[in-house]
């Protein structure tokens, strides 16, 4: 009987009933979408572990590797009978030229076992393990493409790299360790390594990553990797596993899917926001069916049943809406995800996914509805017959709910971007927001009541506003943060774009020099003399390695635990690795103070460090605190005597740690400087005559890096934006659904009007302006919202200047204003059309 | 004041026509109060709709003031419809948002007074029905006979030629709804209405000056 009752109610007010899970299934869309994505993503890089790796266990540094660390190793393995092949790779920056055209690359110094795993792809042939292939023990080399129209290569082409003439042998279509194309700061060349010394590219000092790949006889990579954390106690040495480098390779991506889910989850929101009120309508009309039943001796818990079956029915349904929802979805996503991955992503909506998006969809429900439920129950049926026409739902019930459904926000935040900062941000906007929107929402409408409006048509719209509050808010707080959204990433995209492109206050640099020997800053300097300019804040670079903080020994943070935050992560990241180390006693026009006292007024025993603020969060280090470095086998000891701002966009020579002057003098470094100022003829010239003079030098045309960036972070906009106006469509039919049922439910009224001699036009207008305004304001209040949250973002996680877009918020609000107009009008329209003399049925 | 000549309506059922009203006729003086009696399903809420414009007939005519209505457009329809006829419905059909005053304004500031002007003869009209003190309530903070009165006071305030009340009293229990057709009749009197009561109750309906039985279509007088 339960399950007929509830089927039979269902079906009954199927209209209600799709509205409601149309409702819903928008809101799920996006949700379902970007977890397929995720999980092909994840997929796709744990199915290619091994070759993303191209090992099944890397040991690698930014540095040296000690011999004895890798004898260590060898002995373990021996002394555990595994065999094992071994390759070395040495990975450094470098520029390469042909004529008068140089550019950065990335080269890799190889031997021909690599790759142990995976491939490359060249234009006339495939390389794996054991090749015999032309760049072995020849001076040649393969290069990436894209170098073809940098320089102008060719097969066959003469390029030069440090002291070396090498041959193009092909190009690289493919390579297997690449899996996403983030930024092409440096396209790869791979080289044979015995040209490596030859080349006398990497002297003492030089940035590079050496890496020594295994490939075992048997699959034990992780517990290899976990005894040989116990055996290579320095944190500077990596020992990476195919698993911790698919890991790796997923989370570069894991940034763009994080903002995607939290699009997403507004979305949800948003929905959620919709369906309760939905419900509230549904459950008002169904007190006398509540009250029959109770009547005739059905149990509440019986009648829990019922509902809960329908939600469960309800449920299902909006997962199979968004199933295909998705489904549909998917492809435009996928069109502009493409472009930053290199493999192959097979999208579908996993079954696991399914399941969740159900289990979800009635959790959300049963938050949306529980306190209807529980209210109808505690009202006896005497009552709930004769109030049918009231509010018997307390605005406390909408309170509760909307914690509710937070603290499940919160929850599935925390569970799809890890990142407890990210959630307590998102969750933090959230409920600020609702509370702006509620607050300021309110204030609109009692300043509107008090307009000295005498005509009728829009006094009682202002009143309807006045007297259906909770509706009007709804509408005002989903159609606003629709917009926000919406609003929020041109805003973002524009400010970012004009402080990259600008630099905002501070002037961006045109040329970025790096890998700078001692005897090599003069004649650098004369080379960017006879081009009129100076190179300015050259700063000194020293690599070191923590060896103790506050005397306590520093040492590799290992936790195998298989869920960590995104900050966990990061700081575990942060941890294990070498840091380098500069001196200087003034700040650059990039960094300010925040905390102690200046290094040069520091007149300690124990020399001045000073840190980068965030730095020194994630490394729990504080005002006062020691800290002893390895500088190459030299300890130094350093106090923390200030914390400093850095203003990271703005691509100065900038350092998480800084000495005094005078400390370091005689520690092995090498030096960082910029040029500004620049035409892209002199950047041109400057680029060709330094590689050829000073071929170690590596140099960054910042605008071209910088371009390459925003071409990377407008696809990625557009993703977000994309999903934004899944949100938006979302709001909309949060919209329809709203205006349609309040409609519905009005419609006596709107009979009532024209009975009593109101002419169709103006039942039109009241309706209209009603509506209108609650559209009018939600857009201004989402806008301006949007102002405030781009402008809170971009001072307090980027750093950076804000400047308006009022170009894209124009069209964006009178894109949406005309658009929902349109909607009230065409759903109004449809309700002035009917007969009225429904009036006059009893069954109203 | 009213004629009505050979009114016919009929529905169409699937493929069949059930003819509702068949040959109505009707002659009503001004100030004339007039009981209609009919089971349900009789046609009553029909004849309703077309006495007021709601709904066209098939054949036939009617004439409120020697205005065939039948030949007006909607929009004249609209217009004559706020000028002369008021309707008193059974489930009040108040305006949830407006106050008692502002749904009894509502017919005046349709036809153009100023809101000042309304709101004096809304309050006027609300003592008279005996809820001055309640003018500022919402309809779901007043009581069944409340929301029935200030119905009443909403239909009276245009002065219409024509009041058409569709069992006023229905959803009140016995003794509100006498007290509030007590109001009725006084008050229609007063204001010398011409009146077309619909209703069940034929104590009631006995009330009027004239009553009919709306049986098969046809009006018999009784």
């Amino acid at each position: 009987m339960i399950i007929k009752l509830a089927l039979k109610e269902l079906a009954t007010k199927w209209k209600w009933s799709l509205i409601f899970v149309c409702n819903l299934a928008f809101g799920f869309i996006g949700f379902t979408t970007v977890l397929s994505f995720q999980n092909a993503i994840e997929q796709n890089a744990k199915a290619n572990s091994k070759q993303i790796l191209s090992a099944d266990l890397a040991i690698s540094a930014r540095k040296k590797i000690p011999e004895s660390e890798i004898q260590k190793t060898e002995d373990y393995l021996s002394k555990k009978n595994i065999k094992y092949s071994k390759t070395k790779v040495t990975e450094f920056f470098a520029m390469i030229s042909q004529g008068d055209r140089s550019h950065l690359v990335l080269v890799k110094a190889v031997d021909n076992l690599y790759p142990l795993y995976g491939e490359i792809i060249l234009t006339q042939s495939k390389i794996k393990r054991d090749s015999t292939k032309a760049i072995f023990n020849s001076p040649t080399i393969w290069a990436y493409s894209e170098l073809k129209g940098i320089l102008g290569l060719e097969i066959g082409s003469t390029i030069k790299l440090g002291n070396l003439d090498l041959k193009v042998d092909d190009f690289i279509t493919k390579d297997s360790t690449q899996t996403f194309r983030l930024a092409s700061l440096a396209p790869r060349i791979f080289i044979d390594s015995t040209w490596l010394e030859k080349s006398k590219l990497i002297q003492f000092g030089s940035t590079f990553t050496e890496a020594y790949l295994y490939q075992f006889d048997m699959d034990t990579a992780a517990t290899i990797q976990k005894d040989l954390f116990a055996i290579i106690n320095d944190p500077a040495i990596q020992i990476d596993t195919p698993t911790t480098a698919s890991e790796d390779s997923a989370r570069q991506l894991g940034f763009l899917t994080d903002f995607l889910n939290l699009v997403a989850l507004v979305a949800i929101l948003l929905a959620g926001l919709g369906a309760s009120y939905l419900y509230q309508v549904f459950a008002r009309k169904k007190t006398k069916d509540f009250a029959i039943f109770k009547t005739l001796g059905l149990e509440y818990s019986s009648l829990l049943k019922i509902y809960i079956l329908q939600l469960f029915v309800l449920s299902l349904l909006v997962c199979i809406f968004s199933y295909f929802g998705s489904i549909a979805f998917i492809p435009f996503l996928q069109w502009i995800i493409s472009s930053l991955v290199t493999q192959e992503l097979n999208v579908h909506v996993p079954l696991y996914v399914v399941g969740l998006t159900l289990v979800l969809t009635f959790i959300a429900s049963l938050i949306v509805v529980g306190p209807y439920i529980q209210t109808l129950n505690r009202i006896p049926p005497g009552v709930l017959f004769k109030e049918e026409q009231t509010q018997i739902f307390s605005p406390s019930k909408n309170f509760l709910t909307f914690l509710a459904a937070l603290c499940l926000m919160g929850f599935l935040t925390l569970i799809l971007t890890k990142s407890v900062m990210m959630t307590t941000a998102f969750i933090g906007s959230i409920a600020g927001l609702a509370v702006l929107f509620f607050a300021v929402g309110n204030g609109i409408i009692f300043a509107l009541g008090k307009l000295p409006i005498q005509f009728w048509v829009y006094k009682y719209a202002i009143r309807s506003l006045q007297r259906r509050k909770s509706t009007s808010l709804v509408l005002f707080s989903t159609i606003g943060t629709a917009i926000l959204l919406l609003n929020l990433l041109p805003q973002l995209k524009h400010s970012l774009k004009n402080e990259f492109l600008t630099g905002g206050n501070t002037q961006l640099p045109s040329l970025f020099l790096f890998d700078i020997q001692d005897e090599q800053i003069d004649p650098l300097r004369g080379i960017v003399k006879q081009n009129n300019k100076e190179i300015s804040q050259l700063s000194p670079i020293v690599r070191s390695r923590i060896i103790r903080i506050n005397d306590v020994p520093y040492e590799r943070k290992v936790d195998f635990n298989t869920f960590k935050t995104r900050e966990e992560e990061r700081d575990a990241r942060f941890r294990n690795r070498g840091v380098n180390l500069t001196y200087r006693d003034q700040l650059s026009s990039s960094e300010t103070l925040v905390a102690g006292m200046p290094l040069s007024e520091y007149k300690g025993e124990i020399p001045g460090l000073s840190l980068e603020e965030k730095y020194a969060d994630r490394m729990g280090i504080k005002l006062g605190d020691t800290i002893e470095f390895d500088i190459q086998g030299v300890d130094i000891k350093g106090k923390v005597v200030n914390f400093r701002k850095i203003k990271w966009a703005s691509f100065q020579p900038n350092f998480f740690i800084s000495f005094g002057s005078g400390v370091l003098d005689d520690a092995p470094k090498t030096s960082i400087g910029i040029v500004n100022g620049l035409n892209d003829a002199e950047v041109a010239s400057i680029i060709s005559q330094v590689s050829k003079a000073l071929p170690n030098v590596s140099i960054i045309d910042v605008r071209q890096l910088i371009r390459d960036l925003l071409k990377v972070s407008d696809q990625m906009t557009l993703s977000l934006e994309l999903m934004a106006y899944l949100s938006l469509i979302t709001g909309f039919i949060v919209l329809i659904s709203l205006i349609s049922i309040q409609l519905q439910d009005r419609r006596w009224e709107i009979n009532l009007f024209k009975v009593l001699g109101s002419p169709a036009h103006s039942i039109n207008t009241n309706l209209l302006f009603e509506y209108g305004t609650v559209v009018l304001f939600s857009v201004f209040l989402g806008i301006s919202f949007s102002f405030l949250m781009s402008y809170l973002t971009l001072k307090y996680t980027f750093d950076s200047e804000y400047s308006f877009n009022l170009r894209d918020s124009f069209y964006i609000s009178a894109a949406v204003i005309a658009l929902a107009l349109g909607i009230i009008q065409y759903m109004t329209s449809i309700y002035l059309r009917k007969r009225s003399n429904e009036i006059l049925k009893d069954s109203l | 004041m009213i004629q009505v000549e050979n009114l016919k309506k009929s529905f169409k059922q699937s493929e069949n026509s059930i003819d509702i009203l068949k040959n109505l006729n009707l002659e009503v003086k001004k100030g004339q109060k007039v009981g209609i009696l009919g089971q349900s399903g009789s046609g009553k809420s029909t004849f309703l709709s077309l006495m007021s414009g709601l709904d066209t007939p098939d054949t036939g005519e009617i004439r409120i003031n020697g205005v065939n209505t039948t030949k007006l457009s909607e929009k004249e329809w609209t217009q004559f419809r706020a000028k002369n006829i008021s309707i008193v419905f059974q489930q009040y059909h108040l305006v949830g948002h407006l106050t008692a005053v502002e749904n009894v304004m509502l017919p005046l500031e349709i036809l153009g007074h100023s809101a000042k002007d309304a709101h004096e003869k809304a309050i006027s009209l609300l003592g008279e029905v005996g809820l001055k003190d309640r003018s500022n309530h919402l309809p779901h903070q007043l009581s069944g006979g409340e929301s029935q009165r200030v119905a009443i006071a909403r239909a009276l305030i245009t002065t219409p030629n024509l009041l058409l009340a569709d069992e006023p009293s229905g959803n009140l229990d016995q003794e509100t709804g006498m007290k509030v057709m007590n109001l009725f009749f006084d008050i229609t009197s007063k204001f010398n209405t011409t009146t077309l009561l619909v209703t069940h109750n034929e104590q009631l309906a006995s009330r009027c000056d004239v009553v009919y039985k709306l049986s098969q279509g046809r009006f018999e007088k009784l």
